[in-house]
């Protein structure tokens, strides 16, 4: 039982480390701010908590709590940052990169200033 | 009604077993048929009843779209030649809650291929970046499947609306 929930969490803790990578990469390779958001909110956030999963396995249930706290606070944290970062991002005028569907937000903030 | 279901686990718990998690998880998935039987002859319980079940529906969606999420973004980087054909989306909100809003701003930034930008109050509206037009079908039945999934955990019954 003991050595079945190291295993567990250790499959769990290098998961967890491969969305993180993953996470990385995309950062480095996707072309506009708005994109690498997507790519840090999301695979950041399911890397970390992996990750805090692992060590509660590996633990054996100890440290319940703290990965509790841990995770709700990743959970509630990560999006926020990549709304904010985002937002601010398109208040100081950086334009993203889009396809023909083009960019709402711009067209709209255009139409009210323009009234 | 939370609270007694909370207060009847942990008693529930402490008398059987020790008040660990996985043994208080366990007393409170156990005392749910009892709810669901209080529903049949109290309003307040079935309502309960009711929010539980959407809870645990939601919950468990919503791990399932985190993964597939990350799953998205790994498929975009390790696929060499392609370039996501991102836009921003304006998509209305039913809702004028703030509060919920900002809830929803927060999941839909965790389910694949969304990242909320703006909301604009005066009109209630999001402003929604996608990050592949091609692989997600369409973004506002998305965004109107979250919103209905978490108002059926927050208002059972419809709350009016």
């Amino acid at each position: 039982m003991k050595e079945a929930m190291a295993f567990a969490g250790s499959i769990l803790i290098l998961l967890g480390a491969l969305f993180s990578l993953l996470g990385a990469l995309g950062v480095c390779r996707l072309p506009d701010a708005y994109s690498r958001m997507h790519s840090a909110s999301k695979a950041g956030a399911l890397g970390a908590i992996l990750i805090l999963l692992g060590a509660l396995f590996a633990t054996g249930g100890h440290a319940w709590f703290n990965v509790f706290l841990a995770v709700a606070v990743l959970l509630v944290s990560a999006p926020m940052a990549a709304h904010i970062i985002s937002r601010a991002g398109h208040m100081a005028g950086v334009r993203p990169k889009v396809g023909p569907l083009g960019d709402a937000l711009e067209r709209a903030k255009d139409r009210s200033s323009n009234r | 009604m939370v609270y007694l279901h909370l207060l009847l686990a942990t008693a529930l718990a402490m008398l059987l077993a020790q008040a660990s998690p996985l043994y208080w998880m366990l007393a409170f998935a156990a005392l749910y048929p009892l709810f669901r039987l209080g529903g049949l002859v109290n309003g307040a319980c079935r309502l309960y009843a009711m929010r539980i079940e959407a809870g645990t529906t939601f919950i468990c969606w919503f791990t399932y779209q985190v993964f597939s999420a990350s799953m998205n973004v790994a498929k975009m980087v390790l696929s060499p030649h392609r370039q996501p054909e991102s836009a921003v989306v304006r998509v209305p909100l039913q809702t004028r809650d703030k509060r919920l809003v900002t809830l929803i701003g927060c999941l839909l930034t965790l389910t694949p291929g969304t990242l909320a930008l703006d909301y604009w109050s005066r009109t209630g509206e999001m402003f929604v970046h996608i990050l592949d037009t091609r692989s997600i079908e369409s973004a506002t039945g998305s965004i109107a499947e979250i919103e209905r999934r978490l108002m059926r955990w927050i208002q059972p019954l419809g709350g009016g609306r």
